[in-house]
């Protein structure tokens, strides 16, 4: 079983995504695969763009596995977005390969908000 | 038990999500010259293009339709009389009969260029009597809750502006197919007429200043090969006798917000 926890849900841009994700055991898996990524959807079929990934392998053999993570989000986004006809999804997906095919994958969404900038002048 | 793999791997460096944007610094700023000029001399070109296509279909067409009519009607006429010898005879009976048709044809032409030759001369000559439009930022990129006031300014040649406005719009593009069946769908998320103070306006050069302020809670700049968000500035002059002149000048709106 996958479970996954972010110390925060909203995370602004070229901010740190701090979270750890947890495999409890069922099983010894090959191996664990953490991938930060996002998504832009509109009328294609959207495609996953990862920003980072983290793969553990071997994975230790506990009742328990904690996989901490760190990653700073790029500096120009995107952000998300939930649009008219786009939208933007930012997500960390957690990927157990348990071998003979059989896998199991969970994702959980975050939000990646604009940075907000304290020290600008209007004119 | 916690694994010491505090941080992640950046797997590659991404492309950029933000649009390209082509810029030049100056000393008051930046300058960003219209896009849309361009695409206003193409459809000059395009509609004379299309003018001169229809023109010789239409031409060959005709041509086409009095041969197979002459040939069919003489060879009728000599067949019907038993004497192939006359179909010469046939023939010339056959032209003057419809040279009504033939002239009613030519008037037809006549009145399919004149309306080719007014389309022409508002669209075309309205976009060579302008150079493209500038727009003058004194900070570049904008974010979100930036305002800024702007400048535009256009060279002309002996047009007379008699108003000018300015909008800023935001638009959503996602496409969708691929090849031959490849659509683009446009959804405006965001509009805003903008004051506008007319600072020059001679009938050679024309110049305006506009304020605009980027909504807090609109999107970012955005872009990949398939969706794209963009904000543009639309500046439209209202001229004297012609058609109006829309300059569309692309904004770069960077994800951060200021209070």
């Amino acid at each position: 079983v996958i479970d996954i926890s972010l110390q925060q849900l909203h995370v602004p841009v070229g901010d740190w995504l701090k979270g750890t994700a947890w495999w409890t055991y069922s099983g010894h898996p090959r191996s664990m695969t953490l991938c930060v990524g996002w998504q832009s959807i509109g009328f294609d079929p959207p495609t996953h763009n990862p920003v980072a990934e983290l793969v553990v392998a071997p994975v230790p053999v506990v009742a328990r596995v904690a996989v901490p993570f760190e990653l700073q989000l790029p500096a120009e986004g995107p952000a998300s977005y939930h649009g008219k006809l786009i939208r933007i999804q930012w997500e960390v997906l957690v990927r157990v390969d348990l071998g003979l095919l059989l896998k199991e994958v969970k994702a959980l969404p975050f939000f990646v908000v604009p940075r907000p900038l304290t020290a600008f002048a209007q004119p | 038990m916690p694994m010491q793999q505090p941080r992640m791997p950046f797997l590659r460096q991404q492309a950029s999500v933000l649009p390209l944007i082509a810029t030049k610094p100056v000393p008051q700023g930046v300058l960003v010259v219209e896009q849309s000029h361009r695409r206003d001399l193409l459809m000059g070109v395009g509609v004379l293009a299309a003018f001169v296509g229809v023109m010789v279909l239409f031409m060959l067409g005709i041509m086409l339709y009095f041969l197979i009519f002459f040939g069919v009607a003489a060879a009728l006429g000599a067949m019907l009389q038993g004497r192939w010898e006359n179909v010469a005879h046939w023939a010339e009976m056959v032209r003057d009969n419809v040279s009504g048709t033939a002239t009613i044809a030519g008037y037809v032409l006549l009145a399919f260029g004149a309306y080719a030759i007014v389309v022409l001369w508002r669209t075309e000559l309205t976009a060579t009597r302008a150079e493209p439009g500038e727009l003058l930022v004194a900070r570049w990129p904008l974010r979100l809750g930036q305002r800024e006031q702007v400048r535009v300014r256009r060279k002309l040649r002996n047009l007379r502006v008699t108003r000018a406005t300015a909008t800023l719009v935001c638009e959503e593009r996602a496409s969708s197919g691929s090849g031959e069946a490849d659509k683009i769908h446009v959804e405006t998320v965001y509009t805003a007429p903008l004051p506008v103070s007319l600072v020059v306006a001679q009938k050679d050069y024309v110049e305006l200043l506009t304020s605009l302020t980027i909504p807090q809670t609109g999107p970012p700049s955005f872009t990949t090969y398939n969706n794209s968000i963009s904000w543009s500035l639309v500046v439209r002059l209202e001229v004297a006798s012609f058609l109006p002149l829309e300059s569309h000048f692309p904004i770069l709106v960077l994800p951060e917000v200021l209070p």
